[in-house]
């Protein structure tokens, strides 16, 4: 884990590349926490934002993001050359699949799919959903991966018109990777029980740091409080206590 | 080549290689840190609130942002007394001196925390958490009452021979008075202060932004709150204090350092960024040379009056 003064490179309303100097390397899944104003000359917006990684490499990090706040709206206004301090790699990130696997993503969280499809072994089936054809962020990226891909959209713009997880049909012994809204993870969880798939989910949180210390993101389970930041954001979706919800 | 500065320091008779500590329930119990920074190179710190029992806390939004600010509704969510000094402790540089910080609903099981700590041996010094403001469970405050807070402070100095501290509650109408009572019922210092209580709407969904309602503002935004608490207190008190609020660098620490307080903790800045604690020493340092200042704690209350007007 380092934090690092980064240099914007490139900003756009859904993408956010950064060179980082010194950054050790991530496992798909991971995230870090984005400090859109280092030099503390504002304190305004004060708390970082914790960002998944879209993809990287040892010079820059690429976020994809929908706007849906202050921060995401600073961050797509930056400058480029404009400092951000980086901390992470963070969490524990996704177990590369070691058979078959169907990824399901939604909305702004297939930005945590995206070098978990890249990088498996055997190519995985890869379902994407947004509101709109222009929220399923990096399409061309996931079509030029060559993966069987579905996309459902909920206005009919692309693919299926409907939810994602109308197209997720587990496979015997295929574990299920889902990331987006919590009613889509919770579905995606339901389908994978009823087929006896393992699914894995990664949890979107609102956090303060990012290592275990303000404790804003913990999630109540059967087991007791879990923390995003140090305990996921990948957690089994058995141990959420899913299945006790209407 | 300029003058070495002395950082060095005292706090209710424990020795600190420099000023700045951190705060209670923004570093976890320091291990949490110890991927980032070496712990040993802080004043020391302040771990996370122990109750009897762990404890857990809210159910989310547990936290918000606010203008240069955060509200937190955490609920002192933490692993118990016994599990602190089993497995947290010795976790730690021993080099790092540990403050623990006690809280709790009943009197009783606050001088029962401060009995469980008193003969352990790396723990420096006791802080009383008497100002979380958002536990339903002890109804107001402890320290918002001056003759509970007398009770509290009297049960607890009956129960440690440790250092004692009261971290205070800034939700009072005279910070003066609770100092003063803190300093007749025999605490050694004050911590102040702690968050102050405060609420945000989330207009949109017509709720509260914590499920718990109200919460405790921290960060930068309670600075000159803090500031003028720190500064009555040292005016009505003899005992040292430790200045807490919002601090975010060398010169806000150096702030507390002329109003009066002895040391200083850095809390919500971690949160943005694990190094901030020591950051504001490098701060302290780099205004000791600016200015001359060859002892930091020749600082402390040295604010200079204005001339008559």
């Amino acid at each position: 884990m380092i934090r690092a003064l980064a240099r914007v490179r490139e900003a756009s309303a859904t993408r956010l590349v950064l060179e980082v100097p010194g950054w050790p390397g991530h496992r798909p899944g991971q995230f870090a926490m984005l400090t859109l104003d280092p030099e503390r000359s504002h304190r305004d917006p004060l708390l970082p934002r914790p960002m998944a990684v879209y993809r990287g490499d040892a010079r820059a990090l690429e976020f994809r993001f929908k706007i849906v706040g202050r921060g995401t709206r600073i961050m797509a206004a930056l400058p480029v050359g404009a400092s951000v301090a980086v901390l992470g790699p963070l969490g524990n990130g996704f177990a590369p699949p070691e058979g078959p696997a169907t990824l399901v993503g939604g909305g702004s969280g297939i930005a945590s799919l995206f070098e978990l499809a890249r990088d498996a072994r055997e190519r995985p089936r890869v379902l994407l959903g947004g509101r709109t054809r222009a929220e399923i962020l990096g399409l061309e990226d996931f079509e030029a991966l060559g993966v069987e891909l579905g996309i459902a959209t909920d206005d009919g713009s692309l693919g299926h018109r409907g939810l994602v997880t109308d197209l997720l049909a587990p496979r015997a012994g295929e574990t299920i990777y889902a990331c987006g809204p919590d009613g889509m993870m919770q579905r995606a969880h339901a389908i994978a029980r009823a087929a006896g798939a393992r699914c894995l989910v990664s949890l979107e949180s609102n956090m303060a740091c990012g290592f275990g210390v303000c404790l804003g993101c913990a999630v109540k389970t059967p087991a007791g409080f879990r923390y995003v930041c140090t305990h996921g954001p990948v957690f089994d979706s058995a141990t959420l206590g899913w299945e006790a919800r209407p | 080549m300029s003058a070495p500065v002395d950082l060095s320091t005292e706090l209710c008779g424990v020795a600190l290689r420099n000023p700045v500590l951190l705060a209670s329930g923004t570093c976890g119990y320091g291990a949490e840190l110890s991927p980032f920074i070496d712990l040993a190179e802080l004043g020391g710190i302040v771990a996370k609130s122990l109750t009897l029992e762990p404890r857990a806390g809210n159910v989310q939004p547990r936290i918000t942002e606010t203008p240069a600010g955060m509200l937190n509704a955490i609920s002192l969510e933490n692993v118990g007394v016994e599990a602190f000094i089993r497995e947290k402790l010795p976790a730690l540089p021993a080099a790092l001196p540990v403050v623990a910080s006690v809280f709790e609903t009943e009197l009783e099981r606050y001088a029962e925390v401060c009995k469980r700590l008193d003969g352990v041996a790396r723990v420096v010094a006791l802080e009383l958490n008497a100002s979380c403001p958002h536990v339903k469970s002890g109804g107001i405050e402890f320290g918002q009452d001056p003759e509970v807070l007398a009770a509290l402070v009297r049960a607890c100095r009956r129960a440690t021979t440790r250092p004692l501290l009261v971290k205070l509650s800034p939700n009072v109408t005279s910070i003066a008075e609770m100092a003063r009572v803190c300093e007749g019922e025999g605490a050694d210092g004050i911590s102040l202060i702690n968050a102050v209580q405060g609420l945000m709407v989330d207009v949109h969904r017509r709720r509260t932004s914590l499920r718990n309602g109200l919460g405790g503002l921290s960060g930068p935004a309670i600075l000159p709150i803090a500031l003028r608490m720190v500064y009555q207190a040292s005016r009505a008190v003899k005992i040292p204090l430790c200045g807490i609020g919002g601090i975010a660098s060398g010169e806000d620490a150096v702030a507390f350092l002329l109003c009066g307080a002895s040391a200083v903790q850095v809390g919500t800045l971690t949160y943005t960024n694990p190094r901030a604690g020591l950051d504001v020493r490098d701060g302290i340092l780099a205004y000791c040379r600016q200015h001359g200042v060859a002892r930091a704690r020749d600082l402390v209350g040295a604010l200079e009056a204005w001339p008559p007007q």
